[in-house]
Parts: structure tokens; sequence; C-alpha cells
């Protein structure tokens, strides 16, 4: 699983990676050495799909409200 | 005959009385409107066309009395769904009318909103079977709809009520789920909308990027203008269009062409707004599923590797007693096992000394045998040579000077010498 720049990261790329977080713990061979590496990483992605979903860009905000004028 | 000349207006009159004949009067006629115009009453042009060349074949002036006409049109439009107006293929019924200042017109009491309705149901099977023979019905339906399309263009007319619903719908969402809305203004009623909503999908296209979907919209006043809507153009463009389009414009009709090629068709433009804000929810609601799932899973985790700590914990202090008890048994056997094993090793050590000394025994006497019979041997050689032997067989020993004379020359006149025989002895003098 590779972990991508958080910051680039697209909500469909996080959900992937998350997908992937899950199946890798639902898995036997999920070691409990890799289980914070697994927690926390997904606790990120989780973030920043929340974030996504949850807090405005200001940014996209800004170019759309210049094409709408 | 100059006598006989009438009046132009009693000519006109006698026209209009031969056009009173039942052949003429409440007579059902099919026709296409144009020049529609409300001016208190009704006026417009029936017009008939070549349907191969298109070219006007008949025409006729008509009128339908504002009195009628308030009831003629809600009829109309509930049945249709379509707003009384140009290009409209209709079945009426008319009379005809002469009048003496205005000439000739048609008079029409009544509509058949079912002729109409074939004709628009016929029109759009046949837009429909044209973008399916092309190809392109199935286009836009096709495109994958984002897991969260938050990012929206939106066609329609800036200032409709429906426009306002949409967005109130959508920003407002409980969930404080972010959406970003661009609007793209549009007209959406009268012959203008196809080209219109076409002219703002192709702004929105140089802008594609930006955007996950479209949604084109129009709500509220009446339902009424959806023709603009059976239109292949517009489909043709919608259907084609590379984000997926979300159609809610406000009928209870059964569908419109632009209704068949859109990703997501709804009735309402407030409706849209909730299936956009709904997908968002659901997506959300994964999300908060998955966080507790994975919660689940790493104390399940957790807990397995407690238990299994556990189980080491409780076992492996057996397992140590085990290996001591074992161990121990195993000294005990080695402590009885080493004197009788001690004890076997003198005994074969001694068998195999009794062995040797018979052995040594033997091959002493062998030896001493051997060199008795090498002494036995040797004795009989030196008895051979002896000189008492040699002397015996005749030979005699001579003595010079205490030394046996071997050479006659060592000998001088006068030299006494003693000659030893087996038995005896002479002494002599060389002469």
């Amino acid at each position: 699983m590779e972990s991508q720049d958080t910051e680039k990261m697209t909500y469909s790329q996080a959900i992937a990676e998350l997908e992937s977080i899950v199946k890798e713990m639902q898995s036997e061979n999920c070691s409990i050495d890799n289980l914070s590496k697994y927690t926390s990483r997904s606790l990120e992605l989780l973030k920043i799909c929340k974030a996504k979903l949850l807090t405005t860009d200001e940014e996209l905000k800004k170019i759309l409200a210049e094409l709408e004028s | 005959m100059e006598e006989s000349a009438i009046t132009l207006l009693e000519f006109n009159r006698r026209v209009n009385r031969l056009l009173h004949d039942v052949s003429v009067q409440r007579c059902w006629v099919v026709a296409e409107t144009s020049d529609v115009m409300l001016r208190n009453h009704c006026y417009m042009e029936l017009v008939q066309k070549n349907p191969v060349t298109g070219l006007t074949e008949a025409k006729a002036r008509a009128i339908i009395w504002a009195s009628r006409f308030a009831v003629l049109r809600n009829m109309f439009e509930a049945a249709t769904g379509q707003a009384f107006g140009n290009g409209l293929k209709v079945m009426v019924e008319v009379s005809a009318n002469f009048h003496e200042q205005f000439g000739y017109s048609l008079v029409i009491t009544d509509i058949n909103p079912t002729y109409t309705i074939g004709d628009m149901a016929r029109q759009r099977m046949e837009i429909i079977s044209r973008l399916r023979r092309e190809g392109l019905i199935g286009l836009n339906k096709e495109l994958d709809m984002p897991a969260v399309p938050q990012r929206i263009a939106v066609v329609s007319a800036g200032t409709a009520a429906g426009y306002g619903d949409f967005m109130d719908q959508l920003h407002g969402n409980a969930s404080g789920l972010k959406f970003y809305t661009c609007l793209f203004p549009a007209v959406m009623q009268g012959v203008n909308t196809p080209a219109s909503i076409i002219s703002a999908l192709n702004r929105i296209y140089e802008n594609a990027e930006l955007f996950d979907c479209v949604v084109i919209i129009r709500g509220g006043g009446a339902t009424s203008e959806l023709n603009a809507f059976d239109n292949y153009d517009l489909a043709a463009n919608v259907a084609q269009f590379p984000l997926p389009v979300i159609v809610g414009i406000g009928h209870d009709r059964d569908t419109t062409v632009l209704d068949e090629v859109a990703n997501v068709r709804v009735k309402t433009p407030t409706a849209a707004a909730e299936w956009l804000v709904g997908r968002a929810q659901s997506a959300l609601d994964t999300l908060n599923a998955v966080s507790d799932m994975i919660a689940d899973m790493a104390s399940e985790i957790i807990a397995s590797a407690r238990q299994q700590l556990a189980y080491y914990t409780g076992t492996i202090p057996l397992v140590a007693e085990n290996i001591v008890t074992r161990n121990k048994a195993m000294l005990q056997n080695y402590v009885s096992a080493i004197p009788l094993r001690a004890h076997l090793r003198i005994e074969t050590a001694g068998k195999d000394l009794g062995a040797w000394k018979e052995r040594v025994a033997v091959a002493a006497s062998q030896c001493v045998a051997r060199e008795k019979m090498r002494l036995q041997a040797l004795d009989k050689q030196v008895e051979l040579l002896s000189p008492e032997r040699v002397l015996r067989r005749g030979y005699s020993l001579t003595v010079a000077n205490g030394h046996v004379v071997t050479d006659a020359a060592e000998l001088a006149k006068g030299d006494i010498l003693e000659t030893r025989f087996a038995s005896g002895r002479v002494v002599s003098e060389v002469k």
C-alpha cells in the first residue's frame, strides 16, 4: 500500500486507500506491529475525507465566484 | 347592369351569409399554429405545411375569443403540459367567418389536446430513436457520477424561484456538507431555450475541470413550455457532455427527451438538491461507519493479542517446569547408568587384558623357540668350523712365536715351530 502525499489527495484516492487499509486489517495476517501505523494512517485519511465534505475550500469558492461574475 | 350593382358591404354580407353553411361551421380541423398573439382575444395563423417540402399549402387567420381562450388554455396546458403557442399541431373546432371589415377568419371554439399530445409524443419518439440510432442516448448515463459531487455547474434562469429553492436546499443542508455552485444563466422557457442552454453548456465545457457535474433546473410557474426540452440539438449536447448531467425541470409529465439522456433525472430543482445532499450524506455516513469499523477492528486485534499474551503468561512457567523436570530425570538416568556402564567397561577391559596376556605369552614363547633354533643352527656351524674338527680331519696347525703361521715367508732359519695335531703336538726347528 503506498501512501500518497495527503495534501494533494483527491477524495476518491483517500477512500481507495482507506478501503485497502480496512481490507488489510481484516486479513488474518494483520500483526499488532502494523496496527498503530494502520490506525493512524486511516484516521488521517478519514480526516482528509471529512474535511473535503465539511470544510469550505475558499480558493475554489473564489475561482467559481469569479467565473460566475 | 349598373342598377343591379350592390355595395361592397352588401356583397361581404352575402359572403358572410354563405359561410354560415353547416359544412364550414363547427368543423374539426387539424393544422399548425403560428404567429400566436394574445391581445385580449387570442389571434393566430393556422397553417398547413407540406410534410416533405415544408412549404405552406394552406393558411387562415383564426381567433379565440378571450372568454373562451381562458377555459381552453387551462384545459390544453393541463392536458399536454405544454403552453399554447407557436408551432403546435392542433385539432381545433372552427367556424368560418367573414367580417365585412376584416375579411375571412376562423373562430375557434374548442381544442382537442389529445391530438397535440399524440403529435408531441411522436416527435419525442422520433428524436429518441434518432439519438439511439446515432449511439448518443446512453452516453451521459454511462458517465460515472463522482462519489461526492460537490462542484456543481448550475444551468438555470438566475431569477427563477426554482434556482432559489435549489440553492437553499443545497447550501442549507443539515449536515453542513459543503457544495460549490456556479450559475451559468440560461433562458428556460420559449423557443430560445435549447440554444440558450446549449450556450451555457459550452461555457461550462471550457471550465469542465472545475466541476463534478452539471445541474439543469427549471422550476416554479406553470408546467408549460416543456416542448423546448424535447429538442434534438439540446438532447444531443447533453448526451455527449463530458460531465454527468442532472436534470430537474419541474414537471409531472412522463418524460421529456432531456430526461431520457440525462445521467440523473429528478422532478424538481429541490429534488436535484436533495439528490446531491443525499449522495454526500451517504459518503459521510460511510466515512463514519469506516471510522467505527477501524476502531472496532483495532480493539479486536489488541484483544486477540492480549489473549495470546495471557496464554503465554500461563503457559511459559509450565513449559519451563516441564523442561526442568525432564532434565532432572535425564540426570538421574545418568547417575544410575554411570556405575553400571563403568563396571561393564572394566569387565570388558579385563577380558581384553586376559586375551592380551595370552597373546603376549604365546608371542614370547614363540620368540624364545625361534631364538633357540637359531642358536642351535649357529652352534652347529661353529662346531663345523672349530679347529679341533679340522685337525681331526688330518690338517695340522703351525704356531711360531705365539702366532699361527699361514705363510712360510714369515719364518726364518732357526725359528722354533709348534705343530699341533688332533691329538698331541711336536716341536721342530727351521733349517
